[in-house]
């Protein structure tokens, strides 16, 4: 076990004299237009590549000056260290007083890492040999429901990290299915996706995976008993009892298995967790079953090792070179030095729709914090405001906003380069894939250098008449990283998501937040607890007049 | 097995007759045909991958009557194996001769071929459908006939048929051909079906006069007629089947004996009693074939057939029915038990065990770790070809033997003859899944024990 003391001790990139720099160069007037009128070889220096991943940030507000000071952070925040703390189960997450070891979720078998005294990789290999026991199972038709018969619809109870992981993976992975089985999501509190969802289900041949870290999580737990009840009432018809339908139909996924055997789930169907893996950071792990169970575990395997190359890119790549921290560096850069306070994610892919919200739980609940390791409270921006859509629809919501809106907004393109490139018979897909390209680079350059980007084309043409009249005018200068993969594939997108999940970690050390907490969430759950309990109970709320109020509309509806 | 050897002028030299029916492909339908020429006294001359004849010879053990004639014309030299040459000119020139011999050494073969039966899905990995044509096309012997034989997509053998430059070409679907009893259901044809190139041409295949005139019922068409009118023929067989097998899901509830209905189904001459018996669905070869190329068929043509699709996916389902029942009996507590089966071929009578509900069972059951002792007179030694290995498995000589080890026992095809030793069953008491409805009434009746069969209960 390596040193859990040391890991709070590291020096804060706050007090270096190159966080002053930095001030003091985003003080300067930034033109991105101007930068690439410097420099015709802009783009090959601000340029990397790993993997089958290509990252071209040179449409970012920053020159070489801005470029050696944010790499001088990670120095005087001992970036280094903290990432191999983080790689070897350190306790990185002091708050909690526990390691991040979500890589090694992915670390193929025979690796080596024990972390107090446990053999963190057999433990890891351990649990996905269970994942593949019951996935095969559930998908070569072995598994039944309790009247006999194959099941054929799984749904996904969970909330947070346990529901939009595999979301996301399962929708953009969904050209790699292999199975008829269909994997359904459901995370909503009050029900109303269940209820759906159930009125479309067969009861005999569906199977849910309750996923909750805690098994205490209200949503799910309140989802779950539902689905019971619903079970139950069909299953009395084929004189089903309790027990086998609890058996047949339930697979549970947390860290703690007493609760899942007290809720009813069989012990051979329960998936471990452990304490060390944030529910954001979980995909990797027994809870992405889902995913496994709609492309299999040797596709599931690749979406492991693809996140495992982009580990060993993260750990040995010099940092001028290295994605994550060029990407954290940067986000550090345009949130705290800029002073930009939103930030867009655009995948320019239908099959990455979930992308986007995915990501805005993993960048704002781990880093939007505002006091450091030890509790200081801190006095820069850290997280900005994240959301997303898919970037072709975005440019008929939001794009509006980003081209002449007041708000300065960062964003971060995605394309994937190669895709339908095996359809033969239909030529207009690869045509749609060629103009959506188009539309991801033609965007990104638009919000980059505004009317000017039109002029440099239509020099001859007479659109300056248009570039005068004020509600035609496009400022330009919001800043950009553009993201290409190669194609989607399990491989890549392993990559893809780990880049954002290391992105988070340099932006947390350079802050000098803990990344691996949510205490943001806690206050919210005690108070709905004594709200419910005032709701059951006639006597007026003992809250604030407006809870007070609107507790009393709402019993007055009910009565 | 018989004698093997090639055609060569020795042989020809001293054989009796004068004309050969010649006969290409290994299956039970080839052998069949075989054997019934042989018995109408002509010569025949089979050419197949011998390696594979044979094994469909042994493969078809349980047709005793065929094996007989067959090991007689063999050894009496009136049934001659030959190899099947990689390429069909190989084949006519040994009967025509070679192009550029001379006249005298062409007079010099003495045997001229009645007709040449060619059985399609035997032929297919060794000939491609080009290579055939185009070497019959090169023949100079353009009169004699050309008849096909097999189960192909709709129009398939139109097309082969036109391809063909001669006028005398045939298709005679197996239509009558009944397992276990192949040769005298071939000798006296139910059904006698004949596709004809050329209209009104059917007195040019002398060969085949005695069966038409043995035939119950016969008829000739053009050949995509006879194609098309197999095909609905089976379709509609396997059609009864899964109705029955869906009223007898309802029949489950309604404390209703599904047997007894479709035995009064059968009093009505308009409805007839064939095919109408629930149980575990249609297996075998024929008709999942022909309901596959049917299927194929629709897709290439762009024609929804609804029906098709319940008919196969209530089939597929019906094949595992009786598991779930098994299952529903025991609440899903079924790991680790051991059970019975009794028969596994895919309908009794047969030893094959093609698309027998059998084999989804099995696969069930030992995935939940049921230990399987099964007893089937006929389908014996095809299991233990397809799942020696198995340690879950074992095959047993009677179907009493081990049977206090066993805590259920699953009925898949007992021979019509095996007399029930009700007395027997009853000291055990287990229950009794019935996939084939092989009890009666009576026999249910007398059971101490559970007894589910498919739309019939206790």
């Amino acid at each position: 076990m390596n040193d859990m003391s040391a890991n709070n001790i590291y020096s804060s990139a706050r007090d270096s004299e190159y966080w002053q720099q930095l001030q003091t160069l985003a003080k300067q007037k930034w033109s991105i237009a101007e930068l690439f009128a410097e420099d015709s070889s802009r783009a090959q220096r601000f340029c990397a590549q790993a993997g089958s991943l290509y990252m071209d940030y040179s449409k970012q507000c920053i020159d070489e000056s801005v470029l050696a000071s944010l790499l001088h952070l990670t120095e005087s925040c001992e970036l280094t260290a903290r990432i191999k703390d983080l790689l070897q189960g350190a306790m990185v997450n002091t708050s909690e007083e526990r390691a991040a070891l979500h890589t090694a979720l992915r670390l193929p078998e025979g690796a080596e890492l024990v972390v107090n005294e446990q053999d963190v990789v057999s433990d890891v290999h351990h649990s996905l040999q269970q994942v593949e026991r019951l996935s095969a199972r559930i998908r070569n038709g072995t598994w039944r429901g309790f009247s006999g018969k194959a099941i054929t619809d799984v749904v996904n109870i969970g909330v947070g990290g346990s529901d939009l992981g595999p979301l996301m993976a399962t929708s953009a992975l969904d050209e790699w299915a292999d199975t008829d089985i269909i994997v359904h999501f459901v995370s909503n509190m009050d029900g109303s996706q269940l209820d759906n969802l159930l009125k479309r289900l067969d009861a005999e041949t569906t199977l849910f995976i309750i996923s909750s870290k805690s098994f205490g999580t209200v949503d799910t737990l309140s989802n779950a008993q539902t689905a019971l009840s619903w079970l139950l009432t069909t299953a009395a018809l084929y004189s089903g009892s309790q027990n086998s339908v609890l058996r047949r139909h339930f697979i549970g996924i947390s860290a703690n298995s007493a609760k899942m055997t007290a809720w009813g789930i069989h012990p051979e169907h329960q998936l471990q967790l452990w304490e060390w893996v944030g529910g954001r950071f979980s995909l990797w792990s027994a809870i992405g079953l889902a995913i496994a169970i709609r492309i299999g575990m040797s596709q599931f395997r690749e979406l492991l090792a693809g996140a495992h190359s982009m580990d060993q890119h993260f750990a040995t790549a010099d940092f001028k070179d290295n994605l994550p921290v060029l990407l954290g560096l940067l986000a550090v850069w345009n949130s705290t030095f800029l002073q930009i306070h939103a930030h867009t994610v655009l995948p320019y892919d239908g099959r990455l729709e979930y992308l986007p919200s995915y990501l805005t739980q993993l960048e704002m609940e781990s880093n939007g914090k505002s006091v450091t390791h030890d509790g200081t409270h801190i006095d820069y921006d850290t997280c900005p405001i994240l959301w997303g859509e898919i970037g072709s629809n975005a440019q008929h919501a939001f794009y509006q906003l980003l081209h002449q809106g007041t708000q300065h907004v960062s964003c971060d393109f995605i394309a994937c380069v190669r895709h339908y490139s095996d359809e033969v018979q239909n030529t207009s897909l690869q045509h749609q894939h060629e103009l959506s390209l188009s539309n991801c680079l033609a965007q990104s350059r638009v919000l980059a250098f505004g009317n000017a980007a039109i002029e440099e084309v239509n020099a001859d043409s007479t659109t300056m008449s248009a570039a005068t009249d004020k509600y035609k005018h496009y400022r330009g200068n919001q800043p950009s990283t553009t993201l290409l993969l190669d194609e989607l594939t399990p491989h890549s997108l392993g990559e893809l998501i780990a880049l954002y999940e290391h992105k988070v970690y340099v932006m947390a050390s350079i802050w000098d937040v803990n990344p691996f907490d949510q205490w943001g969430v806690e206050m919210g759950k005690q108070m709905a607890e004594t709200v419910y309990q005032a709701m059951q109970q006639d006597s007026t709320a003992p809250f604030d007049s407006s809870t007070n109020q609107l507790l009393a509309h709402i019993k007055q509806l009910f009565a | 097995m018989s004698s093997e050897s090639t055609v060569d002028n020795d042989h020809v030299m001293n054989d009796k007759s004068s004309e050969v029916c010649v006969i290409i492909g290994h299956s039970i339908e080839a052998i069949t045909s075989a054997v019934v020429l042989a018995s109408l006294d002509h010569q025949v001359h089979i050419y197949a991958d011998l390696d594979l004849l044979a094994q469909q010879v042994e493969h078809y053990g349980f047709e005793r009557h065929l094996q007989a004639l067959w090991q007689l014309y063999g050894q009496q030299q009136q049934i001659v194996q030959c190899a099947l040459p990689a390429s069909a000119d190989k084949l006519i020139q040994s009967y025509e001769g070679k192009v550029g011999q001379s006249l005298d050494e062409q007079k010099a073969t003495p045997l001229s071929v009645s007709c040449y039966w060619l059985f399609l899905e035997s032929i297919k990995s060794v000939w491609t459908d080009d290579n055939w044509v185009i070497a019959f096309n090169h023949s100079q012997q353009q009169t004699t006939p050309i008849i096909m034989s097999g189960i192909e997509k709709l129009g398939h053998i139109t097309k082969l048929a036109d391809s063909l430059q001669r006028a005398w070409v045939y298709y005679v679907p197996f239509v009558f051909l009944q397992d276990g009893e192949a040769y005298s259901s071939m000798l006296k044809p139910s059904l006698w079906l004949l596709g004809e190139k050329t209209p009104e041409s059917s007195h040019q295949l002398t060969v085949l006069q005695p069966l038409l005139q043995y035939a119950r019922a016969y008829h000739h068409a053009d050949i995509a007629t006879i194609e098309f009118a197999r095909s609905s023929i089976m379709a509609m067989l396997a059609t009864r089947v899964s109705f029955m097998n869906e009223l007898s899901r309802l029949a489950d509830s309604q404390q209703v004996d599904i047997g007894q209905v479709s035995r009064i189904m059968g009093l009505d001459a308009r409805v007839g009693s064939s095919y109408l018996q629930a149980g575990w669905g249609f297996g075998g070869h024929t008709l999942p074939t022909e309901l596959d190329k049917l299927q194929q068929s629709s897709q290439d043509n762009s024609v929804n057939m609804p029906l098709l699709q319940s008919v196969l996916h209530i089939n597929d389902d019906q094949k595992e029915l009786i598991f779930r029942k098994f299952w529903q009996h025991y609440d899903g507590f079924i790991d680790n038990k051991t059970v019975m089966i009794w028969g596994g071929s895919y309908k009794s009578g047969s030893g094959r065990t093609t698309g027998s509900a059998i084999h989804p069972l099995l696969a069930l059951l030992w995935s939940y770790n049921i230990k399987t002792l099964v007893y089937s007179d006929k389908a014996k030694s095809s299991l233990a070809k397809d799942y020696g290995q198995q340690p879950l498995l074992q095959l047993l000589d009677s179907p009493y033997e081990q049977l206090a080890y066993a805590q259920a026992i699953f009925i898949i095809s007992l021979s019509p003859q095996h007399q029930l030793d009700i007395a027997q069953l009853n000291q055990f008491a287990m229950p009794i899944f019935d996939a084939q409805n092989a009890l009666s009434r009576p026999q249910i009746n007398a059971l101490v024990g559970a007894y589910a069969g498919i739309g019939r209960a206790k």
